[in-house]
C-alpha cells in the first residue's frame, strides 16, 4: 500500500519533536485529504500542490469533503512543515532514477500526495534516506511495491526568504 | 496593553524548546528594555534596531538604564534568535493587508513593535495575524528569516 500522502517520520536534528498543527483556511472548494501537501497562497489560503512543487506550507491532517468547504472560509487542521522535519511518501514508481541522500536538493511531486520518483530538477525536496546508489534507493518500498521517499522540504513557506 | 516588545511564543518544529540565553555586549549607551529587538554591529557590540530590521540577533532580557551602560563594556542578558523560533510582537495598527506566510519582507516601526503597513524592507515572516492585544492593535505571531547564526 503506498503512503498516506507525506506522512511525518522524524525531526533530523534528533529531537522529539512533533509538527506544529493550527488551522489554515483551505482556498479551493476541492477534497483535501490526510497527507496532502499544501502552499500557502497570496490571498492567504492555503492550496494542495500540483505537479511542480518548490515552496511548501504544511500538510493536511484531516480530511476535508469538497462539500463542506466554502473556499476563504472553512479552515482545516494542517502540520506546519519545517526544514528540520523528515517526511516520508510513496513515489509513482519501483525505482527511483538518481535520487541521492543530500545531493538531490530538487526532488520533485507528481502530484499532492505522490512523490515524482524521475524528477529531481523541478522540485525543492532533499533525499534523506536511501541507499546512496546511482541507480535507485530501492530497498525503501512500499507495499505496492514503489519507492517510499524520505525527505527535507528545503523551501518551506516559514522558513525561506 | 502591548507586547513587551518581542516576546517569544513557541518553536516551530514543535519542539519544547527555549531560546538560548547568554551574554552580549552593548554598543551603544541607551535604555534596553526587555523585549528590544537587538542586531549585533561589525565591532561584535549588540546595537537595537531601528526602523529597519533585515539581519537581527537577539532580543533583550533584562533591563539596562543608559546610565548603566558603558559602550563595549557593558553586557546583557539577551536570547538569541534562530528561525525555528516564534516570536509574538504587537503591530502599530489594527489592521493589515499582510499576508500571513506569504510577506516575507515585513519590517518594524521600532525596536519592540512591528510596522502593519511596511512590506519591502525587513525580513520578517508573519505566522498568525488573527489576535489583538489589548490596545486594539494585532498581536502578531512571527518568525525572522535572517538571523544572524542562521544565515550566510
Amino acid at each position: 500500500m503506498a503512503t498516506r500522502g507525506f506522512e511525518f517520520a522524524y525531526m533530523l536534528d534528533g529531537s522529539s519533536a512533533s509538527p506544529v498543527i493550527r488551522d489554515f483556511t483551505l482556498g479551493v472548494a476541492a477534497a483535501h485529504l490526510v497527507g496532502d501537501l499544501m502552499l500557502v497562497q497570496s490571498d492567504g489560503y492555503i492550496d494542495a500542490v500540483t505537479g511542480t512543487t518548490t515552496e511548501v506550507t504544511c500538510v493536511m491532517m484531516e480530511a476535508v469533503a469538497a462539500g463542506d468547504i466554502t473556499a476563504g472560509t472553512t479552515t482545516a487542521k494542517a502540520a506546519i512543515l519545517t526544514r528540520n522535519q523528515v517526511w516520508r511518501c510513496s513515489t509513482d514508481a519501483a525505482t527511483a532514477a538518481t535520487a541521492l541522500i543530500g545531493t538531490v536538493k530538487t526532488w520533485d511531486t507528481a502530484d499532492k500526495n505522490t512523490i515524482d520518483a524521475d524528477d529531481v530538477t523541478n522540485g525543492a525536496m532533499i533525499v534523506a534516506e536511501g541507499e546512496p546508489d546511482p541507480d535507485d534507493i530501492a530497498d525503501r518500498l512500499g507495499g505496492d511495491g514503489f519507492v517510499i521517499g524520505y525527505v527535507v522540504f528545503a523551501d518551506t513557506s516559514f522558513g525561506n526568504a | 496593553m502591548a507586547s513587551q516588545g518581542f516576546e517569544f511564543a513557541y518553536m516551530l518544529d514543535g519542539s519544547n524548546d527555549s531560546p538560548v540565553i547568554r551574554d552580549f555586549i552593548l554598543g551603544a549607551a541607551a535604555d534596553h528594555l526587555i523585549g528590544d529587538l537587538m542586531i549585533v554591529q561589525s565591532d561584535g557590540y549588540i546595537d537595537a534596531a531601528a526602523n529597519n530590521a533585515t539581519e537581527v540577533t537577539c532580543v533583550i532580557m533584562e533591563e539596562v538604564l543608559t546610565a548603566d551602560v558603558t559602550a563595549g563594556t557593558t553586557v546583557a542578558k539577551c536570547a538569541i534568535l534562530q528561525r525555528e523560533q516564534v516570536w509574538k510582537c504587537s503591530m502599530d495598527a489594527s489592521s493589515t493587508s499582510l499576508v500571513a506566510g506569504v510577506t516575507k519582507d515585513v519590517d518594524i516601526v521600532d525596536k519592540n513593535t512591528v510596522d502593519a503597513d511596511n512590506a519591502g524592507s525587513g525580513a520578517i515572516c508573519l505566522v498568525d495575524i488573527s489576535k489583538l492585544d489589548t490596545d486594539g492593535n494585532i498581536l502578531a505571531d512571527l518568525v525572522f528569516l535572517d538571523t544572524t547564526f542562521g544565515n550566510t
